[in-house]
């Protein structure tokens, strides 16, 4: 009996400071946007220009989060998963090479937005097949590799574009935008394309997010925690770990597919030089931000992440008066890793994570 | 004995770490519906020889057949869900998991396991859910743990996880369970509420094998005792004759197992 009190008492204390900790991340997510308004002068074409950046990566921080998060498997090479979804999708609708200027590619967007997808997913068996049975470790080195030997391969293709890339792709996606985005964006003071590039970006996030809680909170999502947790425990209770870890990562794989069409509708022209590591590691940063294991951790997360990265350098420029350009850029760097220690230090979870099921262990 | 009444079958499982014999089983036969305790000294093999069983360790050589069925080289989730479950030696409970979800975990064939069904299956998914709840709440109560639901896993003390292991592995629809030291640590009063359910169970057509250093257990509850040394199994009978063979005690029990047996037979007859 008194066993039943305190374990209740327990379990409300735990939800209690569960839902002052996603107020507080509300909160913050709430002021990074009024942060965003104010530093742009209001201007919505900076606005919508972050934000477009924060669905990217967003999307992207969702499956790392479904691979990481929930499933504890390490994936360095996020980008190399957006760079296969991001030059399949540009490959095969109408594109011109860069330099080059041979135009070539008549798919429709929804077949090559399908097709980007299917990339990830045969990315991530392939990557699977040979390391998911190893130790996390041999995964995170496998796939930091696998992303820079993609890089380097696609710079060597002439039919890839090369170092010159592939340019002017965007235009069937530019012209699937129906007619009130242009009455919108003519009230906003933004060019039409990029306010829908924003709505579908934004659509994706929403979607991938309602996707992800159907698969999360159901037996299978359970299943994805305990190999999280003990692989072991999970074999002798007859689950095959093995395959549950090659779904995730193909799930995975189609989702970072789908984020770096988004990148490559973005960028309206990629070339290598645009899928440096770097990329992972924002997509990373965003999702610690936010914090692993948490649905919508990811999402707000990318959104303070391109806030703070886009709008220190003006607080960079008062800071430090007279500074070149570079050195401000340079700042905001700083700033961010400034921030991550912080959040490290005080809260190892993230924002919207939950302590208990996973924290990163710094001590 | 009939060969029908064997539920596992052993043929000369072999195993070495380097150098060292680690496991050497000639001819080992479980029994369905019998509770057989595996003794031996520490490193005698066990807890490898059950690695090997439940596929968590490959033998060199030899024959594992479960319920006629060979299992020798099939992984270790493929047995679990043939129905020959185990638990370890040092608990693997799910930490970062609640007690309940430890034990939803377990339920065999859920319909919501495939990702494709929680997008389209989502009613049978809840149902499924809403059974396995109870079955899992009623187990709970059976083992003292009902009150914890809700706390992880983590959060459970040494004997706690033993017996949620138990719980859970029950969980899983088992016809045969391998328990690696259950009563380590469970304080006597509810291990004693243990075994009798390990009994009731024995009854209803479950079959065991334990590993555990408790003489008085295993002498109480085994239907066999197998007694094994450096790999290799050197005895083999009702406890009564394990208890007066002279190799077990030279080779096994040592010097003071006398008193210990003697011990545990006064405490049976009480």
């Amino acid at each position: 009996m008194t066993g039943d009190n305190a374990t209740a008492t327990a379990s409300q204390e735990r939800d209690t400071s569960r839902s002052t900790q996603h107020a507080v991340g509300t909160l913050l997510a709430l002021l990074a946007l009024l942060w965003l308004f104010w530093s742009s002068g209001f201007a919505w074409i900076i606005v919508i220009g972050v934000l477009i950046k924060a669905a990217v990566y967003a999307v992207s921080a969702m499956s790392l989060n479904l691979e990481f998060g929930f499933t504890g498997l390490l994936n360095f090479g996020q980008v190399g998963f957006m760079l296969v979804g991001g030059y399949t999708y540009a490959l095969l609708v109408p594109h011109e090479l860069g330099r080059a200027g041979s135009a070539g590619g008549s798919w429709p967007v929804w077949a090559a937005v399908l097709a980007a997808m299917v990339a990830g997913v045969l990315l991530g068996l392939v990557l699977g097949i040979p390391t998911v049975r190893l130790r996390g470790d041999y995964l995170a080195i496998v796939t930091i590799a696998i992303a820079e030997i993609l890089r380097i391969t696609v710079r060597s293709f002439s039919g890839l574009g090369q170092s010159f890339g592939i340019i002017q792709y965007t235009e069937s996606f530019d012209n699937l935008a129906p007619g009130f985005v242009d009455s919108w964006a003519a009230s906003l003071d933004v060019p039409p394309k990029d306010l829908w590039l924003f709505i579908v970006a934004w659509i994706v996030v929403l979607v991938v997010l309602g996707a992800m809680t159907l698969m999360i909170k159901s037996p299978w999502g359970r299943v994805l925690r305990a190999i999280r947790d003990d692989e072991d425990a999970v074999r002798a209770l007859g689950k095959n770990a093995f395959w549950y870890k090659l779904q995730v990562l193909m799930i995975g794989g189609a989702i970072a597919g789908l984020s770096g069409v988004l990148f490559a509708l973005d960028l309206s022209q990629i070339s290598p030089v645009n899928f440096l590591p770097l990329v992972t590691f924002f997509a990373w940063t965003a999702l610690i931000l936010g914090g692993a294991g948490s649905l919508v951790g990811p999402v707000v997360g990318s959104i303070i992440f391109w806030v703070v990265l886009t709008q220190t350098s003006s607080l960079a420029e008062d800071l430090f008066p007279g500074m070149s350009a570079t050195a401000v850029s340079a700042t905001r760097f700083i700033l961010m890793g400034a921030l991550i220690m912080l959040l490290m230090i005080f809260r190892p979870e993230g924002l919207f994570g939950k302590r208990e099921e996973l924290s990163l262990e710094i001590q | 004995m009939k060969s029908s009444d064997i539920i596992l079958s052993c043929t000369q499982v072999r195993k070495h770490f380097g150098g060292v014999i680690a496991v050497d089983v000639d001819d080992l036969e479980v029994e369905r519906t019998s509770i057989t305790a595996l003794i031996g000294p520490n490193g005698a093999g066990k807890t490898t020889f059950f690695d090997i069983v439940t596929g968590f360790l490959d033998p060199d050589s030899g024959e594992i057949l479960f319920e006629g069925v060979d299992i020798t080289n099939k992984p270790a989730h493929a047995i679990a869900h043939d129905g020959l479950v185990r638990t370890f030696q040092l608990t693997r409970i799910l930490n970062k998991m609640t007690v309940l979800e430890n034990m939803l975990l377990a339920a065999p064939n859920q319909t919501g396991e495939r990702v494709g069904n929680t997008f389209f299956r989502r009613s049978t998914i809840a149902a499924q859910e809403q059974t396995h709840r109870e079955q899992a709440i009623a187990l709970l109560d059976r083992f003292s743990l009902l009150s914890l639901k809700d706390e992880y896993g983590g959060r459970l003390s040494g004997g706690q996880k033993k017996l949620l292991e138990l719980a859970r592995a029950l969980m899983s629809n088992p016809t045969m369970v391998l328990l690696d030291e259950p009563m380590a640590g469970v304080n006597p009063a509810l291990g004693e509420r243990l075994l009798q359910y390990v009994l009731e169970l024995r009854d209803e057509g479950m079959t065991f094998l334990f590993v555990e250093h408790d003489m008085d257990i295993v002498m109480r509850i085994s239907d066999r005792v197998v007694v094994m040394a450096t790999g290799e199994i050197i005895a083999d009978g009702t406890p009564s004759d394990v208890r007066s063979n002279p190799a077990v005690l030279a080779a096994y029990l040592g010097e003071h197992a006398q008193d210990d047996i003697a011990g545990a037979e006064e405490g049976s007859e009480q």
